[in-house]
């Protein structure tokens, strides 16, 4: 699948900010957001806090599952593993003491999981070695993802896919440059702030309504295809 | 729907506002499908969108069913035995402690320490009499005594 293209902004800032990209993100940040948020929220998992775990499941069960699709080809047993993995994580929580990112440690206890389960299925385990493990930090790509749908899912991928990118389309400008500049550049909401040349503040809300323009148009073709599943 | 899920979707949250998010907005209906729409958003911008599958409705029911875990408490059921599951080192640490504790209680206990003379002294009759009447042969003191006459 191509990644969506969305049109370049009419705003010049935009675009010579983009260019300046580079220097923006150069500069190192003392603490890595998405790992104190974690942090944070195993700490609540681990004072009985169920709530705080399950944003951890939001959170991970969709890259856990591509990141074990690398090893395991049936995607109901993918299923069965990912499940299992949160389950021992959860058991283990409070062993987890913050030495590695939350989801490193995770990672390590899915792959572990998946090659128990080829092992006791007596087949033999993909190699990942320590190489690809270290790069679990970095790992987004679905490009492995194997396609096992019917057409009519498939049929549905499609319509959501379109779903997507004609909303963004037809998003105000403002709206499309925010969920673009995060999306697509993966840029931090201060350095969109920067680029746009507005408050933080604004910045969140821009990129929360755009997300909601776009969930009100998937809302219904999420549903009907989550009944096919 | 609210702008703090967006944000802790981003990482860009505050501590408090995790705590307002987990203490109250997580408990609204259709908070968990805010999160299914942004990462389906997500995919389909980058490219890597796949299917809508999203199993923490089935993980987090499973969860639900485990004990809580609190730090520095260990639930009833982790310290009992699990019969269920054949823990040989445990048995077998059972099993010569009982034997051990079996041949303890029902051997006889002798003392095989020889007498050591500690004082010498002449006691009267009488004395004497009265500590062998009253002192336990396995005393660890038991006057040893030769009659002079």
């Amino acid at each position: 699948m191509q990644p969506l293209k969305i049109v370049q902004s009419a705003n010049p800032m935009y675009n010579t900010a983009i260019m300046e990209k580079k220097a923006i993100t150069s500069v190192q940040k003392p603490v890595n957001p998405e790992r104190a948020i974690d942090q944070i929220l195993v700490e609540k998992a681990q004072k009985g806090d169920k709530k705080a775990f399950s944003i951890l499941v939001e959170k991970y069960n969709k890259k856990l599952f591509r990141l074990l699709s690398r090893m395991v080809r049936d995607q109901s047993e993918i299923e069965d593993i990912v499940q299992d993995s949160f389950i021992k994580a959860y058991r283990a929580i409070n062993n987890f003491r913050g030495d590695s990112a939350f989801y490193t440690w995770l990672y390590r206890i899915g792959i572990n999981t998946a090659k128990n389960h080829l092992v006791a299925l007596g087949k033999r385990p993909k190699a990942m070695d320590e190489v690809e493990i270290e790069d679990i930090e970095n790992f987004e790509t679905g490009n492995e993802m194997r396609n096992y749908d019917t057409p009519e899912n498939t049929m549905m991928n499609k319509e959501i896919v379109s779903a997507v990118s004609e909303t963004i389309e037809i998003l105000p400008e403002e709206l499309k440059e925010a969920i673009a500049l995060r999306e697509m550049d993966g840029l931090s909401y201060e350095e969109i702030a920067e680029i746009m040349q507005c408050p933080i503040g604004t910045v969140r809300s821009r990129i929360f309504r755009a997300r909601e323009a776009i969930a009100e148009k998937l809302k219904p073709l999420i549903e009907e295809s989550n009944k096919r599943w | 729907m609210t702008e703090k899920n967006s944000s802790l979707f981003d990482n860009e949250i505050n501590e408090e506002d995790i705590e307002s998010l987990i203490t109250t907005e997580i408990k609204k209906p259709n908070i968990r499908n805010q999160w299914l729409y942004y990462q389906t958003i997500r995919d389909v911008v980058r490219g890597e969108y796949s299917g809508p599958r999203n199993l923490s409705k089935k993980i987090m029911e499973a969860i639900d069913e485990e004990p809580t875990q609190i730090r520095g408490y260990r639930p009833a059921k982790e310290l009992s035995i699990n019969l269920n599951s054949y823990n040989w080192q445990l048995v077998l640490g059972f099993s010569i402690l009982f034997a051990v504790a079996f041949v303890g209680f029902n051997s006889k206990t002798e003392n095989t320490v020889a007498p050591v003379q500690l004082v010498y002294e002449e006691m009267p009759t009488e004395i004497m009499n009265a500590h062998y009447a009253n002192t336990s042969s396995t005393a660890n003191y038991f006057v040893q005594t030769t009659f002079v006459d």
